[in-house]
């Protein structure tokens, strides 16, 4: 699906997150699925709040990494995708 | 990016906590005859705000797994009040049951209110007799069945465990039929270990040799069909367990320990953050030393004791040195390489 930086994510119910050192550990509660991620991507999905747009949550990123703002929305949205492809993430607005 | 396993892994190598295991309550609503609690525990429980004060912290220290047991966790009074403020805040919860108090309006407020990951599930026998006799509670087994069911129903994901002993070794297929009925795994513990206090009564009803091996044989089997050994023998973790590296306990009245079996209080929560515990303790350093010996020592005794499901914490209980290879690891040992030969194999196995 295609995510524009004006959508706003949240995190499924039956998923938890941790930080294991510089990864990521995000678990599907419901059917046990384990992904390990970089991190850049478990500080994503840390402030997924259910409150904020893509957009400014790459805000808050590029406080604290240097990167280019329209090449991260660019990768937030696909990763964004991959994860609501994936049910980790749901879209609730628009 | 890494593995799972190897995440695993980091977390034994750089100490990294992962797994809190909470002892809630000594108190259960079923009398095992081998239980290992000490129930006469002096000390003051911990209150509801000394609980969300240790998640705060521990969710500071990106802790992942809560593991909530007892005793029988269902009878600690705030039960479902801490379930529930740990979901809130993101852990995942295991809970070790006897799933005695299962019934259904209990297992529906358990899945809504706490959202458990998985709940691990004592089972002692087949049947009636032999499930009853090791709970001294009559009824016990019909129960336990009929709650099974309903976390079946209820969509629940829940596993069996069972400790051999002389009481159900004549049941070891029965009980896997039954695990197998509900579709769910049986893990089978071999060894009947002393109660905490140091009592070693309980290891007059450990399993007969014969039995032992029968046990052993079928879960290597189940090994050589699912090759379920293969990613722990790449593991070369710098510690012999995760006792201490990336787990520790906790008892009802805030004594912190490695692990649940390997008894050295490390500091206490009425006194002690378990941060400072975690960072900064002499105790859990030389825990972590020994444990990083025990691994050398099992390796350097060769395949054949490596076999044997050495436990550091067992060999503190009945020897007290964590580090002395106590009689039920080598008769493993000598069980499985019997095992071995006989089925012209020499593929290596892991303790469990």
């Amino acid at each position: 699906m295609r995510i524009e930086p004006s959508i706003v994510l949240q995190l499924n119910s039956d998923v938890r997150q941790t930080r294991v050192a510089d990864e990521g550990i995000i678990l599907r509660q419901d059917d046990g699925e384990i992904l390990v991620v970089n991190e850049v991507a478990i500080r994503f999905v840390e402030l997924i709040d259910g409150q904020r747009s893509l957009g400014e949550l790459a805000d808050l990123l590029l406080q604290e990494y240097e990167t280019e703002k329209s090449t991260l929305i660019a990768d937030l949205a696909e990763y964004a995708g991959e994860l609501v492809s994936q049910n980790v993430l749901n879209v609730v607005a628009p | 990016m890494s593995s799972f396993a190897a995440k695993m892994r980091q977390t034994w190598d750089q100490n990294i906590l992962f797994s809190v295991l909470l002892e809630l309550t000594y108190n259960c609503n079923l009398d095992c005859s081998f239980c290992y609690n000490e129930k006469g525990i002096q000390g003051k429980p911990l209150s509801r705000e000394q609980y969300l004060e240790l998640f705060q912290d521990l969710k500071s220290m990106s802790v992942f797994n809560l593991i909530l047991s007892g005793g029988e966790p269902l009878a600690h009074k705030d039960f479902f009040f801490l379930g529930s403020k740990a979901r809130e805040m993101g852990f995942v919860i295991r809970i070790k049951s006897n799933g005695h108090a299962l019934h259904p309006a209990t297992a529906k407020r358990l899945k809504e209110e706490v959202d458990p990951f998985s709940i691990e599930i004592s089972l002692h026998g087949a049947c009636a007799k032999t499930h009853d006799k090791q709970t001294r509670v009559p009824g016990s087994f019909v129960q336990l069945v009929k709650n099974l069911r309903t976390l079946k129903t209820l969509g629940i994901r829940f596993q069996l465990n069972s400790v051999l002993t002389r009481w159900n070794e004549n049941e070891i297929a029965d009980m896997y039929n039954l695990a197998e009925k509900f579709e769910v795994p049986l893990k089978f513990d071999s060894q009947v270990t002393p109660r905490d206090n140091g009592d070693q009564s309980p290891l007059e009803i450990a399993p007969s040799a014969q039995k032992l091996r029968e046990l052993l044989q079928i879960q290597h089997n189940f090994r050589e069909q699912t090759k379920a050994d293969k990613a722990a023998q790449t593991a070369t973790p710098r510690s012999y367990c995760g006792a201490g590296a990336s787990t520790i306990a906790i008892d009802p009245v805030g004594n912190v320990f490695p692990c649940v079996q390997w008894r050295r209080k490390l500091g206490n929560l009425h006194r002690d953050k378990i941060r400072q515990i975690w960072e900064n303790n002499a105790i859990l350093t030389s825990i972590r030393q020994v444990n990083e010996e025990a691994r050398k020592n099992i390796l350097a005794q060769g395949e054949k004791v490596s076999r044997g499901a050495f436990c550091p914490g067992v060999a503190d209980l009945m020897t007290g040195d964590a580090s002395t290879i106590y009689p039920s690891v080598l008769l493993r040992s000598k069980l499985y390489e019997d095992i071995l030969n006989r089925s012209g194999t020499d593929e290596k196995l892991t303790t469990e």
